[in-house]
């Protein structure tokens, strides 16, 4: 039950990778603090009269202290290593600029899949004209939902959109950066307006975020299975952290996870990483 | 044994309107940046009782900011928090009941219970931003409301030696 249902150590049954390493550590650990017992530490107290017993006890207890600190020493080195091996891939990650796809697999997953039509939508954009995903055939889609007024991750998200457009270079004008809104309250043009300037979205011509209807929106998030739900007072609105890839026929090819991870340079443009292999390869087969 | 003492909740705002006290109140108990979160209350005329009606939708980390008007009016500003940069803005008709959205602000409202009043004469929002200077703006504010006129801001007294 520990394991299992608690999670103790790691939990064996689910995650083998981080109990194997914690046991080793947490055993290091108990061998380096836990005193030798004192019986075998010390000898009994002897006349001095009998100094030689004393020497032939320690003769005897000296090979048994060398093999304890032989185990702690080798479990100890053991412990270091694995937290060296943990420790410094995520520090290379951490100081690289370098984008890539793998960065953004460890933190959300493989993509999935898609095979089918993707769910019509007829919204309007930050500029106040209507947008159809029909409108968009021919194009690659790059599609997400994002919250106007969210204080956290959809700034983050929108920023990897922004730099997937850089990094496809020419080939962005046969890709479309599509966000559609994810607040049944705050859904209005002003907000997308002032997100648009707040992360410096305005300029991106091939970006648009559309917004609708609270009950346009609410089917639209059902076809994409989004969710997004007003939190209790005072927090923001939480959503399904989602991105999808629609090819230039309108089908559903690729969902992403897409939560941004950690900010560092790298894990915060690997998202984008992905999303721009993505594009490319669809453009590639059309 | 001693127990620690509850922390205590700090009252930001109050205002008295026909239809009750408001009151925006400032909770969370650490220093951490961005751990405080604010809550609106509204004592209705005659009642006894306090209703927390914080509008939904918005994170309100770094602060409320009201103004009211007649009868159950309120608009509130959330001041900027985290990687939110501009104000968004929303109102009620109903002492909280329902909200609904006004155009955001174009920038960080400031810090300060009165950074938002109404012009009695033409209904717009007056919004003093963390710069200083005074934005006017024109929000579909609900018909008919009509927004109480607000003393001049009053010059700053000099801090007594009490203080």
């Amino acid at each position: 039950m520990l394991v299992e249902d608690l999670g103790f150590l790691g939990g064996l049954g689910t995650d083998p990778n981080s109990m194997i390493p914690l046991i080793l550590l947490a055993t290091a650990g108990y061998l380096a603090l836990a005193r030798v017992p004192a019986a075998a530490a010390q000898p009994a107290t002897v006349p001095a009269a009998t100094a030689g017993w004393r020497a032939r006890v320690r003769a005897a207890i000296a090979p048994r202290r060398l093999a304890t600190a032989n185990i702690s020493s080798v479990a100890a080195v053991g412990a270091i290593g694995v937290i060296i091996l943990g420790a410094a891939p995520m520090a290379a990650a951490q100081a690289s600029p370098v984008a890539d796809t793998i960065l953004a697999q460890a933190i959300d997953g493989a993509s999935t899949p898609l095979n089918g039509p993707a769910p019509a939508f007829n919204l309007t954009d930050q500029h106040g004209h209507d947008v159809t995903l029909a409108s968009l055939r021919g194009k690659v889609v790059l599609l997400t939902f994002l919250d106007p007024v969210c204080t956290s991750d959809c700034p983050l998200e929108a920023q990897e959109f922004r730099q997937a457009g850089q990094q496809l270079g020419t080939a962005s004008r046969r890709v479309e950066l599509v966000a559609i809104v994810a607040n049944p309250v705050d859904y209005q043009l002003g907000y997308t307006q002032a997100f648009d300037r707040q992360e410096r979205l305005d300029g991106v011509p091939n970006w648009l975020f559309l917004t609708g209807s609270p009950a346009v929106l609410a089917q639209i998030w059902r076809g994409y299975g989004i969710a997004a739900q007003i939190e209790a007072a005072g927090s923001t609105i939480g959503h399904t952290e989602n991105a999808y890839v629609i090819d230039p026929h309108g089908q559903l090819r690729q969902e992403m996870n897409f939560d941004p991870g950690p900010g560092t340079t790298a894990t915060q443009s690997s998202c984008a990483a992905e999303l721009t292999d993505a594009a490319r390869r669809l453009l590639s087969q059309s | 044994m001693t127990q620690a003492a509850p922390p205590a909740a700090s009252l930001n705002t109050s205002l008295d309107t026909t239809a009750g006290t408001w009151a925006a109140v400032v909770m969370g108990g650490s220093a951490a940046q961005d751990n405080a979160f604010w809550q609106l209350f509204i004592r209705p005329a005659r009642s006894t009782r306090w209703r927390l009606v914080t509008p939904p939708g918005t994170a309100d980390n770094g602060g409320l900011v009201l103004v009211g008007g007649s009868g159950s009016a309120l608009v509130t500003g959330f001041r900027p928090s985290q990687d939110l940069t501009f104000t968004p803005l929303i109102q009620t008709g109903n002492g909280g009941q329902a909200w609904s959205s006004l155009d955001p602000l174009d920038a960080a409202l400031a810090s300060t219970p009165d950074a938002l009043a109404v012009n009695p004469a033409g209904g717009q929002l007056l919004a003093l931003l963390t710069g200083g200077t005074v934005q006017a703006s024109a929000p579909a504010l609900p018909p008919g409301t009509r927004w109480p006129a607000r003393r001049p801001w009053p010059p700053r007294q000099p801090a007594s030696a009490a203080d």
